[in-house]
This record gives structure tokens, sequence and C-alpha cells, in this order.
């Protein structure tokens, strides 16, 4: 088998990886193994955290930092409205396996050798 | 592999075979792929797609024609219409498909076999069955995600515990509103929404923490809202029984925590401590250890079965 080049990160790939990443490195559970919601779409989708000490404020007024300090994310990325995908749809030609109405479709290109 | 993920989730996994057979390097992928069509003629594609793949060792160094009458038993051996299969495995149909798989795969530059998409999109991870299955419970877990932040609803002025009912017993602890109102806030709202009820403590590494809050137990799911960190220079992980959010940096809480089993100094000021274990903490150091960095075969863990919430 051929299993090469990585390019064009599906988010969750690069979840998955940056986790091996981090055990890679070899470093003692205690150090490494911070706890982390290792998702990194939720890293990317933030504003920087400008209150690093949780200021009184966030107890006093805490309606109006909710409204800056939380923000709704996405697991799993949508493709932009002008991204055409280069693979057909799943249709007849296709060797099937599960329901149409299955949440997660894997599609397999491959040899048998 | 995919056909053990799917048969592990038959409602929720689909998975689909296309031929990429790379005619310029494997001398038998054209017929390798011809014969599965042959088979599958005859309602037998994933067999023969099985039987091809476990058994490849067998055929891979045959020359093209030993290959061919090594096909023909198999075909025998699944049952098929012999002499139909033998028709099928070289008619010009099958040649064709085999031509068109590979000059599809060309032009679409594919890198190499096997190229998965998940859900439509390239996916280069691994491709063991557990990283697999992590992606369809994080894919799964969108079904539940929240579109919106919770609503303040706390009072940062009363008092609140959250009574974890565990496999193995009780966690009562303590929140703290006024020093972290978002992630109270927050993991009051979700113990409302019954978002914690089946939860597997996923990472417990004694001497260290164990680690809670996500309903795919992988590690990767969140509730569809992240909030800011809220590190107050007065508190730190200086015991066991502190109760922090976990996060993948600061302004990515979601619905992960922690409770610490022992001091960790190092994690002072990049998470939030919003609680403490006021009771229970010998369910908290009875909690099965399992790292899910370190090792493929993980034992189950132990389950959340309800969080209620008392206020007074």
């Amino acid at each position: 088998m051929i299993n090469k080049i990585l390019f064009l990160f599906f988010a969750l790939a690069l979840l998955l990886t940056a986790c091996q990443g981090r055990e890679a490195t070899g470093e003692p559970p205690a150090s490494e193994a911070a706890p982390a919601v290792t998702a990194d779409s939720f890293a990317t989708s933030q504003a920087p955290a400008d209150q690093p000490t949780g200021s009184p404020a966030a107890a006093s007024t805490a309606g109006q930092v909710k409204a800056a300090s939380c923000t709704v994310v996405s697991t799993v990325p949508t493709p932009g409205p002008t991204e055409q995908s280069l693979f057909p749809p799943v249709g007849e030609a296709d060797w099937v396996h599960g329901p149409d109405t299955a949440d997660v479709t894997i599609i397999e290109y491959s040899d048998f050798m | 592999m995919l056909a053990q993920l799917q048969a592990d989730n038959p409602q929720d996994v689909r998975i689909v075979y296309r031929h990429f057979p790379l005619l310029s390097i494997h001398d038998k992928a054209a017929l390798a792929t011809q014969a599965s069509e042959a088979a599958g003629a005859q309602g037998k594609f994933w067999e023969m797609h099985d039987l091809l793949f476990e058994r490849q060792a067998e055929w891979s160094g045959q020359s093209v024609d030993e290959f061919e009458s090594w096909l023909a038993d198999r075909a025998e051996e699944l049952g098929l219409e012999t002499e139909q299969f033998e028709a099928d495995l070289n008619s010009e149909a099958s040649a064709d498909i085999a031509q068109k798989g590979w000059e599809a795969g060309v032009a679409a530059n594919l890198p190499g076999t096997p190229f998965l998409l998940i859900n439509g999109q390239y996916y280069g991870g691994p491709s063991d069955y557990g990283s697999l299955e992590s992606i369809v419970r994080v894919i799964q877990l969108e079904d539940r995600q929240f579109t919106e932040c919770p609503p303040m609803t706390i009072d940062p002025a009363r008092q609140y515990t959250a009574t974890l009912t565990t496999e193995k017993g009780d966690i009562v602890i303590e929140l703290d509103p006024q020093t972290a109102p978002l992630a109270v806030n927050s993991l009051i709202f979700l113990a409302r929404n019954d978002w914690f009820d089946g939860v597997t403590f996923h990472r417990v590494l004694p001497g260290f923490v164990a680690q809670t809050g996500d309903p795919t137990g992988t590690g990767l799911g969140g509730p569809g809202y992240a909030f800011d960190n809220e590190v107050s220079p007065d508190l730190s992980f200086d015991e066991a029984g502190v109760v922090g959010m976990a996060n993948a940096g600061a302004g990515s809480n979601g619905s992960q925590f922690f409770i610490t089993l022992g001091p960790a100094p190092h994690l002072n000021g990049g998470y939030t401590i919003f609680g403490r274990v006021i009771s229970g903490m010998d369910v908290v150091n009875s909690l099965t250890p399992r790292d899910p960095q370190q090792s493929a075969d993980l034992p189950a863990g132990d389950k959340i079965l309800d969080v209620i919430i008392e206020e007074k």
C-alpha cells in the first residue's frame, strides 16, 4: 500500500495527529498531560483570552461577560460555499455498505494490492 | 477495518468502495478489480473484496495467469457460478471499470491508496480502528451539540453543589460561582440538559487527574460552544480534589473538566478552577485508570450516571 502525503487536513485528522504529536515528545505524563480537550477547532475559533485573571467584573456583571466570553464553535469544519468537491457524490456505480441515512459516510479509494 | 467499523455502527456508518487500481505499479491490479466486479455481478462484491485483502499474501507474488486460476478457485469457494464468473472477469465492461477507476483517480490527483473521504472531506490521519471510531463518535456528537452559548442563569451570591452519581459512588463538588461564573454556569446548564449522563471518566492518570465531560469518551468532544478561562491568583491546584476546566488553550473551555488526584502546580494559571470535592474523594481515587493518549487497548472506564445540581 502506498500511504503517503498529508495535505488538506480534515480538522479531526489534525486533532488526532496533534494528540499523537504530544505523545511523541516523551515528556513525563504529569507535565505533558495537562488536561486538554484536544479540539483544535475550539482554539482556532476563539478570540484571544483577554481576561486571564478572572476579573471581579466577571462575577459582578456576569451577563455582559457571557456575551463577550463565550462563542459557538463547530467540531467539524463546514466547507465554504465556493468549494467544490473533486469527488462525485455516492451514486449507482458505487459499492455501498450501510444505510443512506448514516451520519458518517466513508468513501475509500483503493487498490486490492 | 472499515467493514468492522460499519458492522459495529450499522445505522450510523456507511462505507463506499471505489476502485483506484494502480495499473502503472501493480500487474494484477486490473484483474483483482475485475474479479471483485465479476463477483459483484453475482451479488458477492464484498465477499470477494474481503477475500482479496485477507489472502493478499497468497496471490500478490503470482503471475497474472496463476492469479487468474487462483481467482477461479476462490469463485468456486464463494459459491459463484464459475463459468459466468470467468466470462465477467474478462469482459470488456469489467476491464473498462478498472481502466476508468484508474483514470479517475489520476485525474483527481489521488496521492495513493487507500485514500479516505469522511463526509466528503479528505482524511489523512491515522487509519487504525480506534482513530476512525473516535471520528465517528465526534461526528455523532454534533446532533447533541448546542448552537448557542448557555444563558447566564446562576446567581454568584448563592451556593451550588454538583453531585456526580457514578458507577463507583457519589462525588460531591462545591462549585465556585464567584471565581468562575462561566464555568459554573456552563456545568449547571449541561447537567440540567443531561449532557453528562453516561459519560465516562475517559482519562484517569493516578496522581495527576481524573478527566471527564466528553460524551464521545475520546477527549475530542465538546458542547458546541467555548468560553474563556477564569483564573484567580488566589486559587491553585495545590492538592487532590481541586476541580478544573480542561482546555486546549485559553478560551477553549467546553464541557470537559477534571478533578486533581494530587498537587498539580504546573496547571496553575492555565486552567480555570471552579470547584472542590467536598465528599467522595474515595470514589474519585477508585476510578479506573486509563490514558487514551498512551494506549489503544483501554479498559472501559467508569461512567457518570447523573449530575444533580443543588442550590441554596
